[in-house]
């Protein structure tokens, strides 16, 4: 990829959570790129860092976090750099001109991330003028016009209602349009639509996916949910205790899903119920990571022979843009072929 | 599926006119939770209730239990009216009918071991000894899939999915013919949610179970549904077989419905079309309920009759098909006028791209 295209580039990004006597490797040696007008996901089971990761993205931790190493770099700048001492990268006086800015960020739970005494106009508006020179007028037609792109009815006598008087959808709306105030360069949504039933969460991610064609960002979107990948995403990572176990472009992760965990969850949503594919038992515990591969114990494919409970795999190019973490690949792919792509099709 | 011919099929629960209704305490607000719902459910069936959160759906189901009482119409079980049965006769009629809730550890006491309370429904409608209780449990595991091991555990201890069987095990310790599932896989990660279905359909052509399958997943529903029934706003909208409901919808909500679903296929994505369908506007208050087809004030298709009458489950060209609508009813809604609609929105909607761009 030509370097002009790259906007958001994470290396060897890594976080822990450090409590009394243990120490969580929440987030362990992670990469991965967002391109100019790119659509990626994230997915992964609960758990697997995703939200970690994306929060590590603007250098912020939750709780007893630490961010112990790797970098972020946004459209050729570096953001920050981890040290043992610390982040070194920007002052807060720069990460507000990041944070809210140049990256949007849609957290899941819209009405907790609302201020439930201020009118909506009020918190548009103050995200705007956070950020850019306007006058009052300025200010309330951009609001209005949000409004208007994430699809909310009647935007002018919205502007006066307070977050109880609105919808689950509506207030997801309300937070896509606050990410979108300043036409950041990168939004990012965290499982934007999980609480929102069938009906709401199309027409939200319809929305979503057009408000940003409509600024001109990209997007990245952690999901569980496999079906809005495959239906708004360009590319897709898998994440897995921790850790980035398949990259692949949309189409082709479909077709050929190459980490176990992944063709598991695949299976699992086109609902297949095949022991081939399942996998058993429960995440790794972060505080005890085992030796070899971190899925060896769950996993339907795992094989002493192949050193999946002694060596950790590498993340390893299947074909041209599709890489994955997995000593057993060839046995994933063919069983995929056999049984879920045949079932899947039928 | 349901191929057979009419009169073979043989009645379990017969649904008529059923209304319920709630008031907010300290106010003369009604909440409508099921306005006029009419069902029939045959033996050995599983009928899908699907819609949004607040339809009314779960309502229904704990209406038909006689969880809660109906306001109003009857739920005629094998022939005698549940909703007007004493306290002795509901409690009988427990064996025969259970339900299985969403959230799995929330329906399980955490402090008691889980083959007590899987057999706790055998304690109180059966005389068996506590080691005849021990032995159904083991049984029941096993028809579930779970080790003996489980037997002495806590709920704490066991994975959602685990959880959710055990308390299927309870649901059909007492062998009812009618299991309300509820939800049953909406509090599970995706791999638990596949192997409860599986176990599902194994039980139910295992021991000829009945079930009202209630749910918002239109992917599940098709996957286990012999009939549907779309609720919308506490009405049932269109009722039909599986094939038919999915493949031919007569309903403007239901083709909404399903024009909403998202498919793990990248092959299968939404498109203009799909958008083309979607309901604008917001749900109205089951407080202040719209005069005529509660679907009018976002219905694309409206005209004036809709806004002012209210229409009932009606043939829809095929047997075994119902909606409530009168656009079908007086047969003038072509696929033309369809089409011409879908149209006009399309254009509508890159217009709207358009002017906001600008």
């Amino acid at each position: 990829m030509a370097d002009s295209d790259l906007l958001l580039d994470v290396r060897n990004l890594s976080i822990q959570y450090r409590q009394v006597g243990s120490v969580n490797s929440a987030v362990n040696d992670v990469s991965f790129s967002v391109r100019r007008g790119e659509v990626v996901g994230i997915v992964g089971e609960s758990g697997s860092g995703k939200s970690s990761t994306m929060f590590g993205v603007l250098g912020l931790t939750r709780r007893s976090g630490t961010i112990v190493g790797g970098s972020v770099h946004f459209e050729g700048e570096q953001l920050y750099s981890a040290t043992p001492a610390g982040l070194n990268g920007l002052s807060d006086e720069e990460w507000r001109r990041v944070r809210g800015n140049a990256i949007g960020l849609v957290t899941q739970n819209p009405r907790g991330a609302l201020n439930p005494v201020m009118r909506l106009g009020e918190q548009l508006i103050t995200m705007y003028t956070a950020h850019r020179e306007a006058t009052a007028d300025q200010a309330r037609a951009r609001a209005i016009e949000l409004l208007e792109i994430v699809g909310i009815n009647d935007p002018v006598r919205r502007l006066r209602a307070f977050p109880h008087e609105l919808s689950g959808g509506m207030a997801q709306r309300v937070l896509i349009a606050m990410a979108l105030a300043c036409s950041p360069r990168l939004l990012i949504a965290d499982e934007p639509t999980s609480g929102l039933d069938v009906t709401v969460q199309a027409q939200v991610l319809d929305d979503l996916r057009h408000a940003v064609d409509e600024v001109g960002s990209s997007l990245l979107v952690v999901t569980q949910n496999l079906s809005i990948v495959a239906n708004y995403c360009d590319r897709v990572y898998v994440m897995h205790a921790g850790e980035i176990v398949e990259e692949a472009p949309t189409e082709r992760f479909f077709e050929q899903p190459s980490y176990p965990a992944s063709a598991a969850l695949l299976a699992a949503q086109r609902g297949i119920a095949d022991k081939r594919l399942q996998l058993t038992g429960f995440p790794v515990d972060g505080r005890q990571l085992p030796a070899g591969c971190l899925l060896h114990n769950r996993c339907p494919f795992s094989m002493v022979e192949d050193g999946c409970t002694t060596v950790h795999p590498d993340f390893v190019e299947v074909v041209p843009g599709h890489f994955s973490r997995c000593h057993r690949t060839a046995a994933v792919t063919e069983t995929v072929r056999t049984q879920l792509l045949s079932e899947g099709s039928a | 599926m349901t191929e057979a011919a009419t009169d073979t099929r043989e009645v379990l629960v017969d649904i008529k006119g059923l209304v319920k209704q709630f008031t907010i305490p300290g106010t003369k607000a009604v909440v409508h939770a099921c306005s006029d719902v009419d069902l029939t459910l045959y033996k050995g069936e599983t009928l899908g209730v699907i819609g949004e959160s607040g339809s009314g759906k779960t309502t229904l189901g704990r209406c038909v239990l006689r969880l809660i009482s109906p306001t109003a119409g009857a739920v005629i079980f094998e022939g005698r009216d549940v909703t007007k049965m004493t306290g002795a006769e509901v409690r009988q009629l427990r064996t025969d009918m259970q339900i299985v809730f969403q959230e799995p550890f929330d329906a399980l006491n955490p402090q008691i071991t889980i083959w007590k309370q899987i057999v706790e429904p055998l304690r109180i409608h059966s005389n068996m000894s506590k080691q005849q209780r021990r032995e159904r449990a083991l049984e029941l595991l096993a028809l579930v899939g779970l080790p003996p091991s489980v037997a002495d555990a806590i709920p704490a201890m066991l994975s959602p999915g685990a959880l959710q069987r055990a308390s299927i095990a309870r649901a059909i310790s007492t062998s009812p013919k009618l299991v309300v599932l509820d939800e049953p896989t909406s509090a599970l990660p995706p791999e638990a949610e596949a192997e409860i279905m599986a176990l599902l359909k194994r039980l139910q052509r295992e021991l000829g179970l009945t079930y009202i399958f209630i749910s918002h997943d239109l992917a599940l529903v098709r996957s286990i549904c012999d009939r549907v029934a779309i609720m919308y706003l506490s009405q049932v909208v269109e009722l039909g077989t599986r094939d038919e409901i999915f493949n031919h919808p007569r309903h403007p909500y239901s083709r909404a419905l399903l024009a909403s679903v998202l498919l793990p296929d990248p092959k299968q994505r939404r498109d203009q079309s799909n958008r083309a369908e979607r309901l604008e506007g917001e749900i109205p208050s089951p407080i202040n309920l719209p005069q005529g087809c509660y679907l009018a004030t976002r219905c694309p298709y409206v005209k004036d009759r809709c806004r002012q009458e209210p229409q009932r489950l009606t043939e829809a060209g095929q047997s075994d098909h119902f909606a409530r609508c009168w656009r079908m009813t007086e047969g003038d809604l072509t696929e033309e006028e369809i089409e011409r609609t879908r149209e006009q929105r399309r254009a509508d909607y890159r217009a709207a791209r358009l002017a906001a761009g600008v």
